[in-house]
């Protein structure tokens, strides 16, 4: 089921409904969970098996870290690591490494055979968050769940599934353990996200995907600046795309009585590569940076080390997105852009240092450097979104090349992808210039209703014709 | 703010949220309205003098003119002694040949702007020696075209009925397909149910509703599915075999039914007739760019049997491809996309051009030459 269906809005009328009746705590999460099982067999049924095996196993080990000594709480720990990264490996990756030992054999006259495997959906997000939760009870950070269904129901509560945020277990089991209280506010700010979200989902990133699927298509066809644009176009789409599923999924959490953390802080005002990565998909970032840079040494262990760590880092982010060498060498990309930017980092606090000292540091000098830091960060970003839509990596390499070097082809500027991205820019620069009590529509001003009424009259009349997946459903 | 305060705010907020969708509505929505039997053409038509606007691909408003001829609002009655001679613009008047263009929604053209339509561009480049009357409408098809021929060629003018004067018939065939139907010689034509309530409704309130009621994927009415689904890939394959429309018929089939509605239309009328062949090629399918014409062996068949009927063909193949060569393409909009959907601007000015090369070089010259041997 998928957040813009109208069949998801009247189950969610529903479950509202059934929640608030609900009169004990057990009730409740048996509710909830039975839901968010029906919302995933709703897409594909069988593999609810999967879901709920990848569950058993962490309740189980879980419960056995916390109570084994020694060795036995690592046994557990590799059974629950080995079973969820064996599921992802086989889903996600078995048919990646097998075309591409394929294509490695081919040229000697071996042959693999082909796998046909289906990538069950938001396997990728409910796996890192199993595997955060183990992680923690292994470290002492966390006490396992005891009651079964609560823990069930963190794993796969339905506005989290299947593309996240990646809530993590000490954030949203806590919240689990009581009743959650009833507000008329809350309520009320957490339809506004939906409606946000769904206004950024179908009425913007919809229509940006419009064009950009004709030109990614057949990059070829189209001359560079049309191609430039298709790239910002991108950039649009896949940044209104995923954040508006997570503000349907946070207001979706909202309106049941929970809170999800932030996935997203306007990433395109950075003026770093750093800075993006702490403002896009910020529950993965936080997880990569937890779970893997951390425990590979984070930045403790020398310049070069941490530079190591950093690009591996997001080299695995970026084979976490899709199992294809452009996701590698879209990570690649921002890892080394993430060590670029860490030795600019450097080098800027030692101007400011030295700038200090002399004081000469003025106001246009600052404004300056972070102009220049913001046009860097979005031509890395933007260069680096060719090679995550890309098919293949040839075609990513190709329509750079294209980019670069300049082509003729088609010229194309269409007035409405060039307004959304106009609107773009207006809505993080209404956002950077913090009206943005404004913007989420305050119950109380008289602006909400005729804004509210406008959003919604939009989404009914304006709505692209067609079927549009969320981007980071395929992940 | 109390409570009643703001379901105040709201009330009259959502009030002021409704009269602005409504009020910019028309920037953005299609108009829908009630077409109506034209007497002398015999079908549905849209009504005389209303503006008919669409929104998608080329944004643009259709004046509709008498006949229901979108974006030409002059034509010669068969009564008329001087062409164009009724309260006529400069241009028409001097318009001594009337042609009659028959085609679907590619030469019905809504999406461009009146002045390029074909039927415009037509008058234009004769020098207003040609005035064309665009009787074409979306989804039409030849049994359409030969029923509205057979209508005009029955009109009575004792009766009153005068039928428009009709020097020649123009085809635009950018389909084959349109041709490759059963012969249909009695078409009823009766308003859609529920067609009425165009005039009354706000398009708003239509495309609302529409928009609710329809299913955007198949078009059809909506169907909410609320069990799960045992096989997600199976499911998605229905999905994208489901919208494919295969033609109708085996090549044979196809064939015949071609040689007979050619042989209806030589059967019903003694006015020379013209075919202009300008399918939807070349087209971007996919990322790809494809010249190849899928119905290039039907148009074999299609030029040979108009050749016995004395019926120029025009094929305006490798003049479109000309044009993508050269980085125009004649279908597409900015609004849209090039190489697929409606011609544009340019589409209709090559057409054009090739009706008004054809007509006066070969149907009216050999017309000239029959009277002055007579």
């Amino acid at each position: 089921m998928i957040f813009t269906q109208l069949e998801f809005l009247l189950f969610l009328g529903v479950i509202l409904a059934a929640t608030w009746a609900c009169r004990s705590l057990r009730q409740r999460h048996a509710l909830l969970l039975v839901a968010s099982y029906y919302f995933y067999a709703y897409w594909d049924a069988r593999f609810c098996g999967l879901l709920l095996f990848s569950t058993v196993v962490d309740y189980v080990a879980a419960r056995r870290i916390a109570s084994a000594k020694g060795a036995g709480k690592r046994w557990w720990l590799g059974i629950s690591l080995g079973s969820n990264l064996g599921l992802l490996g086989f889903f996600k990756y078995c048919n990646f490494f097998v075309e591409s030992a394929a294509e490695l054999l081919g040229p000697l006259g071996l042959s693999t055979g082909t796998l046909n495997i289906i990538l069950p959906v938001g396997i990728s997000f409910y796996t890192f968050q199993t595997l955060s939760y183990t992680l923690d009870v292994f470290r002492g950070k966390l006490k396992p769940e005891r009651n079964f269904v609560t823990f069930a129901l963190y794993v796969a509560f339905f506005p989290q599934l299947v593309a996240g945020p990646i809530v993590r277990a000490s954030e949203l089991l806590p919240q689990f353990s009581r009743m959650p209280t009833r507000s008329g506010r809350r309520f009320y700010s957490g339809s506004q996200c939906v409606l946000r979200g769904l206004v950024k989902k179908v009425l913007l990133a919809d229509r940006l995907g419009e064009f950009v699927d004709i030109v990614f298509a057949g990059p070829e066809l189209y001359d560079s600046t049309t191609l430039w644009l298709a790239t910002l176009a991108y950039a649009g789409q896949i940044y209104y795309d995923f954040s508006g599923y997570t503000d349907i999924a946070i207001g979706v959490a909202k309106m049941l009585g929970y809170r999800f953390p932030r996935n997203f802080r306007h990433p395109y005002l950075a003026t770093s590569p750093a800075q993006f990565w702490h403002r896009w998909h910020m529950t993965l970032s936080r997880w990569l940076r937890d779970y893997l840079y951390i425990p590979l040494g984070g930045s403790r262990c020398g310049a070069l080390r941490t530079q190591f760590n950093l690009t591996l880092t997001m080299f695995l982010g970026g084979l976490w997105h899709g199992a294809a060498w452009h996701f590698a060498f879209w990570g690649l990309w921002h890892g080394m852009a993430l060590s670029l930017g860490r030795a600019g980092a450097w080098f800027r606090k030692k101007q400011e240092r030295q700038a200090a000292a002399s004081e000469t540091k003025s106001l246009p000098a600052i404004l300056f450097t972070r102009v220049i830091g913001w046009l860097l960060t979005m031509l890395v970003v933007s260069l680096g979104w060719v090679l995550f839509r890309a098919t293949s990596l040839d075609q990513a390499l190709q329509m750079l090349l294209r980019m670069v070097a300049g082509g003729d082809g088609i010229h194309w500027m269409p007035p409405l992808v060039l307004g959304v991205l106009a609107l773009m820019v207006v809505e993080h620069l209404v956002w950077a210039t913090r009206w943005r009590r404004a913007m989420r529509l305050p119950i109380d001003q008289w602006y909400s209703p005729v804004a509210t009424t406008l959003l919604i009259g939009a989404l009914i009349l304006y709505a692209p014709r067609g079927f549009s997946p969320f981007v980071y459903f395929q992940f | 703010m109390g409570w009643p305060r703001v379901l105040r705010n709201w009330i009259l907020g959502s009030l002021v949220g409704v009269c602005l969708l409504t009020v910019t509505s028309p920037i953005f929505l299609r108009s829908y309205q009630t077409r109506q039997i034209d007497p002398i053409r015999g079908v549905l038509v849209l009504e005389t003098g209303t503006h008919y606007r669409w929104r998608s691909e080329g944004y643009a408003t259709t004046t509709i003119g008498p006949l229901g001829m979108p974006g030409q609002n002059r034509y010669r009655s068969k009564i008329d002694p001087v062409p164009g001679n009724v309260n006529q613009p400069a241009d028409a008047r001097v318009a001594d040949r009337q042609v009659i263009l028959w085609g679907d929604s590619q030469l019905e053209g809504v999406c461009v702007a009146d002045r390029d339509k074909i039927a415009p561009q037509v008058l234009r480049q004769s020098r207003g020696r040609i005035n064309a009357l665009p009787f074409a409408s979306s989804g039409d098809n030849c049994n359409d075209w030969l029923f509205q021929i057979r209508h005009l060629e029955s009109l009575d003018p004792a009766a009153g009925q005068t039928a428009p004067a009709v020097d020649a018939h123009v085809f635009l065939v950018t389909e084959i397909s349109d041709w490759t139907v059963p012969v249909e010689r009695r078409l009823e034509f009766a308003l859609r149910p529920g067609e009425r309530v165009f005039d009354r409704v706000p398009a708003v309130v239509l495309q609302a509703a529409r928009n609710l009621w329809q299913d955007p994927l198949t078009g059809q009415r909506r169907r909410l599915r609320f069990m799960p689904c045992w096989n997600s890939t199976a499911d998605r394959g229905e999905l994208l075999t489901s919208g494919r429309g295969d033609s109708k018929g085996s090549f044979g089939e196809r064939t015949d039914w071609l040689a007979k509605q050619l042989a209806e239309l030589n059967t019903i009328t003694k006015q020379p007739c013209c075919f202009v062949y300008a399918p939807k090629s070349p087209a971007i399918i996919e990322g790809q760019l494809k010249s190849a014409d899928d119905w290039a062996a039907e148009f074999v068949l299609f030029s040979a049997i108009c050749d016995r009927y004395g019926w120029p063909v025009v094929d305006l193949r490798d003049l479109m491809q000309q044009s993508v060569a050269q980085g125009a393409w004649p279908r597409g909009f900015d609004n849209g996309q090039f190489g697929v959907g409606h011609y544009n601007q340019l589409g209709n000015q090559i057409i054009a051009q090739a009706i008004v090369e054809q007509l006066e070089t070969e149907l009216f010259s050999q017309a000239v030459n029959t009277q002055a041997k007579d």
